[in-house]
């Protein structure tokens, strides 16, 4: 059972293992970890180029190359492999979809067409190349995607839209936001207790489940009414405005050298790709 | 409500950022499920995401900041689920006009939420469940074909279980939700008459 400490900078730590860690969208994460010394622009730079670039290559080599380097980074940054499975297992129906897809209705052309269907498309050696280069660039950008939950705490988030000098409102609601996700899941997850309390299964037909899962949808929407008017109440309490006032900061946005090495690499990386793929033709699937 | 902002007449308050926060962790919550729902529930058609029959209530109710909620909750879920960042955002632009296109035609046509007169749900039915999914599942099938994820041709098929989920969820779901909860998103202060207050 992690001991949690709520009061000032340390708010969303936890006392794991003998060691402090950080709460970050996902799970809590080691202080030492590399990624924890860039901040969260550097790591929304990085996220966004390197995932653009993972859907600029469309070569096989490359992509997988990009792979087993976000894997390094992964691995670098220290995230449990759990949370990879986690991805995939959300990702298993579109990715799955995608496949039969490109199976049933690409013409990509091959030396071996293993199957030809009345609609025209047909099913070569290149088709399953193309889904297998597809699978890669995909994991790609979504393994960025999760070192960046994995490693950012939702305040750091708010400081970098600070630095932006996005209005304050905006930052507030941000904060907010992600603060409340993690909030209603643990009221979804209550509702759900209750009802298996009352006698409520979740198994049975297709149809059983569905009808069992918006059951539970009205008290959760009834709840966040509810929750509106308290939250509402609580921040005209405390003087809140959306009108624009001057306000401190507590948290800046750090810039040390890793920042500057993340932000060079990347921003470099997406150039040299942007221009062998769009300029010379390099890195294309054919 | 407080008396200040009962005397100062419409304008944006609090409530209209609490509610929008609100309605956008929702719909990432939501959203997010929609993913573990088709590995869970296998057979489940493509476009069946929980969140569709919510976010329109949400548009009708809070006007422009159920849009909004729509757009940056779906990015959100999307993101947190594992799309990456460059398809999501684009992507989820669908749920603009799932949400936008219903408030438009409410506000333009004057028709109550609450779905009270037959003409409510005559305006309900033509642009909250038919016109809405038809544009937004349009979208939602033609995105995925620039970043790769299924070819042009396979669209056809994709767009019809799109479409079929879409309306199933909105003739089913939504009216149920119109009809449950328009009375108590009246009483928070965040309902709008027109599109931001």
């Amino acid at each position: 059972m992690p001991a949690y400490c709520a009061c000032g900078d340390e708010a969303g730590s936890a006392v794991l293992g003998g060691a402090t860690r950080i709460r970050s969208f996902l799970f809590y994460f080691s202080p030492d970890s590399p990624l924890q010394r860039t901040n969260s622009l550097t790591k929304m730079v990085m996220v966004v180029c390197l995932g653009a670039v993972a859907f600029m290559i469309e070569n096989i080599y490359a992509s997988l190359v990009l792979l087993a380097l976000v894997c390094v980074g992964l691995a670098v940054a220290r995230i449990p492999g759990v949370f990879l499975k986690r991805i995939v297992v959300a990702m298993s129906g579109l990715l799955l979809i995608a496949a039969l897809a490109h199976a049933f209705f690409s013409q990509v052309p091959g030396r071996i067409t293993f199957f030809t269907l009345p609609w025209g498309a047909y099913f070569t050696e290149r088709t399953l190349l193309f889904i297998l280069t597809f699978y890669s660039r995909f994991l790609t950008a979504s393994f960025i995607s999760l070192i960046f939950l994995c490693t950012t705490r939702e305040a750091d988030v708010v400081v970098a839209l600070r630095f932006l000098r996005l209005p304050f409102v905006i930052c507030f609601a941000a904060a907010f936001i992600l603060r409340l996700i993690s909030t209603l899941i643990d009221d979804w997850w209550s509702l759900v207790e209750a009802q298996r309390a009352r006698g409520m299964v979740f198994t049975g037909s297709l149809m059983n489940r569905l009808k069992r899962l918006s059951e539970l949808a009205f008290p959760l929407l009834a709840n966040m009414f509810t929750k509106i008017g308290e939250v509402d109440l609580a921040l005209q309490a405390r003087g809140f405005t959306v009108q624009p006032v001057h306000r401190t900061q507590v948290r800046h946005l750090r810039w040390n050298i890793y920042d500057y090495i993340l932000l060079a690499s990347t921003s470099t990386v997406f150039i040299v790709v942007a221009v062998a793929r769009y300029v010379y033709g390099y890195l294309s699937f054919l | 409500m407080s008396i200040q902002d009962q005397a100062s007449g419409p304008r944006v308050k609090t409530t209209h950022i609490v509610t929008f926060a609100f309605c956008t962790a929702v719909m990432a919550i939501l959203c997010t499920a929609a993913g573990f729902l088709f590995a869970v529930l296998p057979g489940l058609p493509l476009g069946f995401c929980p969140a569709v029959p919510v976010m329109v209530p949400f548009a009708l109710w809070f006007g422009g900041w159920g849009v909004a909620a729509a757009y940056i909750g779906c990015a959100i879920g999307g993101i947190l689920k594992g799309t990456p960042v460059i398809v999501a955002l684009p992507w989820v632009i669908n749920d603009v006009f799932m949400a936008g296109i219903p408030l438009l035609a409410f506000r333009l046509l004057k028709g109550d939420p609450g779905l009270n007169t037959r003409r409510d749900w005559v305006i309900f039915i033509t642009f909250g469940v038919v016109v809405n999914s038809l544009i937004a599942c349009t979208w939602g099938t033609w995105i995925p074909v620039y970043f790769g994820i299924w070819p042009s041709g396979a669209v056809l098929v994709i767009w019809t279980q799109y479409m079929i989920a879409c309306l199933l969820l909105m003739v089913f779901v939504a009216p149920l939700i119109l009809k449950g909860f328009t009375g108590l998103a009246r009483r928070t202060g965040a309902y709008t008459e027109g599109f931001l207050v």
